[in-house]
């Protein structure tokens, strides 16, 4: 009986140790390539990667037509492809993901997606001459009159586009609070509905959302201007040329100004291309998470304490709101128990993504229903749990003997009494093992609420692994944490199912 | 003590119960006998309402439930209060030891003090011969003597009389006798009982008057040596007759 229970952790580490194999022989870097120019020269096609989720005026579908992309970085995209003498083809990636996606090589050649020339970046890839000076915009609501610059934003909440240069500069500056987003639409959102102060973002997307929005206004003028260039992979010294003499001539002959004029996001700032010198080559190094331990697994635990309490806040509200459930859809009458019903089918039958979406920006949107991040967070796990751990007790509650009802009413009990002194103890102890399961599935499943700038283990473990490139190092270490919260919980759970067992003896 | 007036009950066409007519005195013993099947269970159980009869009128002590009014939960529990019942699978709460099964229902049906209680529900465990088995769960002790308990924690509300659903039928013949002798002592201290059984010794031991019930209906009514011995209708003697 003893050895049982260690057998299984035994399989489960075997199991998982073979996974991190598998993933490391998927990273072991693919023989150096042959010359990329010369493959696109003979294809006569340039393949560039961008989100198409990027927004307006980066790359974005226009009002009338879905299946067109337009945007200046399309447009300029394909006036460099053809000043190179080649068509071009636009590859769809996820933006998170569009320079490991460039240095795994393969779906695209050049990665044209609003890339700063940063050394954080140029340490993971190489970068052509800018084709393309933006700077910091600070945007706030119209009605606060007072703020100006990111100084009268002291401990107030920031929205930023994560690992951006306006994530790094926030972070650097470290005096406000920040709120991590995944893309450019969200954070206005939730300025304008008030769950944020202030965002700070690149000058192109502030002049497209500004752009007739009477709501939000820019705080002050642009700073820390900066560039963005093309990544191309590494090695690619040719292709690299290519595309730094197709840049230098639009700049050069207007055509930049042209297409850049056409979105609106032309300005005197652009005469910084002209000007552009190439700065002395930074030494690359890729940076070893593993190595650097001591900065980032801080960091990692940091975010897991979000996760710990996110998970066990969500799984009180399951374990409450869950049993109220299942008390309902057994015993009340009629109308409660179809609504009952409808509840936990509604809950279990809908992604728990779309439910998170729902509640955060759906609620804020609709009914003005602002709830944080961390406690629309709660209660989405919350909410969705508990249709769950419903039928959980209601499985438990079907496994107590019809005779202990009748024995409790033969008592003189009321339903009520009944039923918390006699069923519910007995059916408890029935779903308790599927309930402490839940709850460490809930540990996982907590990542999915990354996607509402709110930065638990998982979305530290994105940001820093952009950050570095090191998804392999920061991945065992996010791994070992997960685990070992799991583990804990699972130890934990079955202590109290023993207990409860002998109990029961 | 009890007076059952008309008691009916059908599932679908199959009549169970067909207005049964019963009285029966204060610290009188009656112990229905009969075919599997007959009634004789859903009977006892309509008495206090576990089942809800068709039409006719219950009445122990002073609670009258009658079918034709509108149902009254409180009325049906205080009916429940005045007849202690006992099944014949003991139905214990099987998370609680012996001592807390019979507590239960005087602290939280009657909410008293543990304290008060505590003495009497000892002194029940003593009569029914398990006062070393207080802290012992129901699945630490034999059927005998969950049946023992069960019967205490039915005596714990001080009920007005007491129905037994074949409260031998579930245990192994060497164990019936531990609990038929507590049933003994019960009788001859003057509990008002109505007991189903096909344990036909039980019934000698503790009848003061048989009912034979036969479709739903009692057929034949007398003392032990009348029913056990010279059973005048058919359908007893043959009944008895087919018994071993």
């Amino acid at each position: 009986m003893q050895t049982e229970p260690q057998q299984r952790h035994l399989t489960r580490l075997w199991i998982s140790l073979l996974l991190w194999v598998g993933l490391v022989a998927l990273l072991i870097p693919a023989p150096a390539r042959a010359d990329l120019w010369d493959e696109v020269k003979s294809r006569g096609v340039l393949r560039w990667g961008n989100d198409a989720e990027g927004g307006a005026p980066y790359i974005y579908h226009p009002d009338d037509d879905a299946s067109k992309l337009i945007g200046f970085e399309v447009e300029f995209a394909a006036a460099m492809a053809s000043r190179m003498g080649v068509r071009e083809q636009f590859v769809q990636n996820n933006w998170d993901m569009i320079l490991p996606a460039l240095r795994q090589g393969g779906s695209f050649d050049v990665a044209i997606a609003g890339l700063e020339r940063t050394p954080e970046n140029l340490a993971k890839t190489p970068m052509s001459r800018p084709y393309f000076v933006f700077s910091q915009q600070l945007i706030v609501r119209a009605a606060d009159k007072n703020i100006q610059t990111l100084d009268d934003l002291k401990g107030r909440p920031v929205g930023v586009l994560s690992a951006t240069a306006s994530h790094r500069l926030l972070e650097r500056r470290g005096n406000v609070g920040i709120r991590v987003y995944q893309d450019n639409v969200n954070y206005f959102r939730d300025l304008e509905v008030g769950r944020l102060d202030a965002v700070l973002t690149d000058s192109p997307i502030a002049q497209v959302n500004l752009a007739g929005n009477d709501q939000l206004r820019p705080a002050g003028p642009g700073f820390e201007s900066g560039f963005y260039a093309v990544a191309v992979p590494d090695g690619q010294t040719n292709l690299l040329a290519r595309i730094n003499v197709a840049i230098a001539a639009m700049t050069d002959d207007g055509t930049l100004q042209q297409i850049y004029s056409r979105y609106g996001v032309w300005n005197a700032d652009q005469e910084g291309l002209r000007t552009w010198k190439a700065p002395v080559e930074i030494a690359r190094h890729q940076r070893s998470a593993l190595r650097e331990w001591k900065t980032y697994l801080p960091m990692l635990l940091r975010a897991a304490v979000t996760t710990i309490w996110v998970t066990c806040g969500g799984m009180v509200l399951a374990v409450i709101w869950g049993l109220a459930l299942a008390i309902v859809r057994q015993y009340a009458p009629a109308p409660l128990r179809w609504m009952a019903i409808a509840y936990i089918e509604v809950f279990r039958g809908t992604p728990l993504l779309l439910q998170i979406y729902f509640i955060y920006f759906g609620l804020a949107q609709q009914m003005g229903l602002k709830l944080s991040a961390g406690l629309a967070a709660v209660l989405a796990l919350g909410l969705n749990y508990a249709a769950t751990e419903a039928e959980n007790y209601r499985a438990g509650l079907l496994a107590v003997p019809r005779g202990q009802m009748e024995a409790a009413l033969a008592l003189g009990m009321k339903r009520r009494v009944a039923l918390r002194r006699v069923l519910l103890p007995q059916a408890l102890r029935v779903s308790l093992p599927s309930v402490t399961n839940d709850f460490i599935a809930m540990f996982k499943d907590s990542s999915i609420v990354s996607v509402i700038a709110l930065v638990e283990l998982t979305k530290e473990f994105q940001i820093r692994a952009i950050d570095t490139g090191d998804y392999l190092g920061l991945g065992l270490m996010t791994a070992a944490i997960y685990l070992g919260m799991s583990w804990t919980a699972s130890l934990g759970a079955r202590r109290i199912e023993r207990l409860l067992q002998h109990d029961h003896r | 003590m009890i007076t059952v007036e008309k008691l009916s009950k059908a599932y679908g066409d199959h009549r169970v119960l067909d207005a049964v007519d019963h009285c029966q005195e204060r610290s009188e013993s009656v112990v229905l006998i009969g075919p599997s099947g007959c009634g004789k269970s859903t009977f006892l159980r309509c008495l206090n309402q576990l089942e809800t009869p068709d039409a006719g009128r219950v009445t122990i002590d002073d609670i009258t439930v009658d079918c034709a009014l509108p149902l009254d939960r409180e009325l049906q529990r205080q009916l429940r209060l005045r007849a202690g019942m006992v099944f014949q699978q003991f139905h214990l709460f099987p998370h609680r030891t012996a001592l807390e099964n019979i507590l239960e229902g005087p602290m939280h049906v009657l909410g008293r003090t543990r304290s008060e209680v505590e003495p009497e529900a000892l002194q029940l465990l003593a009569r029914v011969g398990l006062s070393d088995r207080a802290s012992h769960r129901p699945s630490q002790l034999s059927g005998g003597q969950q049946q023992r308990v069960a019967i205490a924690r039915a005596l714990a509300m001080k009920p007005r009389a007491l129905l037994l659903d074949e409260p031998t039928s579930a245990l192994d013949p060497e164990l019936r006798e531990e609990v038929r002798d507590v049933l003994r002592r019960l009788s001859d201290d003057g509990m008002t009982m109505l007991l189903v059984t096909h344990d036909l010794q039980l019934a000698r031991d503790v009848a003061d008057r048989i009912l034979f019930f036969h479709g739903g209906r009692i057929v034949e009514s007398g003392s032990p040596a009348e029913i056990l011995d010279h059973p005048q209708h058919p359908r007893t003697r043959e009944f008895l007759g087919n018994k071993p």
